[in-house]
């Protein structure tokens, strides 16, 4: 049986790790949520595709989307939960299912598209 | 804080979806004909991200220190009463007997006190020792938690501990990074960033050894998703608070006793 406790602080104060970083209660480092870490990616993902796409490609929407969800469905699979249904992933299935509805769309539109040029 | 988080959310995806609408007003209003501008994509890209925000700050959630203090309603009493009863040493957690066993918790007392209670009348006999023998702190939240959130308990050790994980990561949202590790028969759980921390530490000042005559809330609910997942008795061996840097973490020991095999490492 056993019970201790330890801590560093100095005088009252916290002094907090060098490798944490705190905005308002979010934060970045060795300790950072799995959702936050999503939320960030996803987004670092969409600019750089859209900063990419105007770059290298005249901007094309349907292209973008597309990406944009691929990026999407890979954050999701990441951190979707194994043995349970959390409320929030509940939540993430139904914008998923949006998603592909938007993806399926997209890939029709181009297909129609592509039957147009060839003029089948 | 969950709370927090949960609300930090909800304005950063009101910010993002507000961020995209004025941009797209933004295109509509400097050149209609021009839809594939790059600030459309950026629009989108607020979009996307603000509803994926949204849809990760869904529950509503209690604020943290209500939460610390709610999760020791009653442990002091309950400890008390177990101790006054001959209550020692550590509480152990007994698998489910059978299909549809439910997982009890076996409190051994002192031998001096058999003579007291005469034919032991409302205690248990378990490995030769008496003690008192009822459902732990945590079951109502196992159960529900099977029920609503659709927890399923793996029978190994690995898969098992995922569950763990999950559980305190992702439905409880009681830490932030959870760890395991297992040397011999002993299960090292450390969850970082605690959010119950500050009630634990109350406890721990004012009467440790309830923790283990009757463990509450996390460290009961590991336990019993331990000894149910492994079918095997599981005791809590000790609990370490840590608060260096502002890292509020909580390592918990858990001793396990004859395992039924599928859980062996």
């Amino acid at each position: 049986m056993q019970w201790t406790v330890s801590g560093e602080t100095t005088g009252g104060a916290v002094r907090p790790g060098l490798r944490r970083y705190y905005m308002g209660g979010f934060m970045i480092g060795s300790a950072m949520r799995k959702t936050d870490a999503a939320s960030i990616t996803l987004l670092a993902w969409m600019l750089s595709a859209s900063g990419l796409l105007y770059l290298l490609h005249p901007p094309d929407h349907k292209l973008f989307l597309v990406i944009a969800l691929v990026g999407f469905f890979i954050v999701v699979y990441t951190i979707h939960p194994v043995f349970s249904k959390p409320g929030y992933i509940r939540n993430i299935h139904r914008m998923a299912l949006a998603g592909t509805a938007v993806f399926g769309l997209v890939i029709l539109l181009r297909i129609l598209e592509l039957v147009e040029y060839w003029g089948l | 804080m969950a709370a927090d988080r949960s609300k930090h959310y909800r304005i950063g995806s009101y910010i993002l979806v507000g961020f995209a609408v004025l941009l797209f007003v933004a295109v509509l209003f400097a050149d209609p004909r021009r839809m594939e501008s790059p600030t459309l994509m950026l629009s989108a890209s607020s979009f996307i991200a603000g509803v994926f925000l949204f849809a990760l700050g869904g529950d509503a959630s209690i604020d943290a220190r209500l939460a610390s203090r709610l999760s020791l309603q009653g442990i002091s009493a309950l400890g008390g009463i177990i101790r006054d009863l001959g209550g020692s040493g550590a509480a152990v957690f007994l698998p489910p007997n059978g299909d549809g066993g439910k997982v009890m918790q076996f409190i051994p007392t002192q031998p001096a006190f058999r003579s007291v209670l005469g034919d032991g009348g409302g205690f248990a006999c378990h490995d030769g020792s008496t003690g008192t023998l009822s459902r732990p702190l945590a079951a109502p939240i196992l159960e529900d938690l099977k029920s609503s959130d659709a927890l399923v308990l793996p029978s190994e050790f690995g898969p098992l501990m995922g569950a763990v994980r999950e559980v305190c990561e992702d439905l409880l949202s009681v830490a932030d990074r959870v760890t395991v590790k297992r040397e011999g028969d002993t299960v090292l759980v450390s969850l970082h960033n605690y959010l119950l921390y500050p009630g634990c530490a109350s406890l721990r000042e004012n009467s440790p050894e309830f923790c283990m005559l009757s463990p509450c809330s996390i460290c009961s609910l590991i336990a019993c998703m331990i000894a149910e997942g492994l079918a095997c008795e599981v005791s809590l061996a000790g609990v370490t608070l840590n608060d260096a840097a502002g890292s509020r973490r909580m390592e918990i020991r858990y001793a396990l006793k004859e395992c039924a095999g599928a859980g062996e490492p």
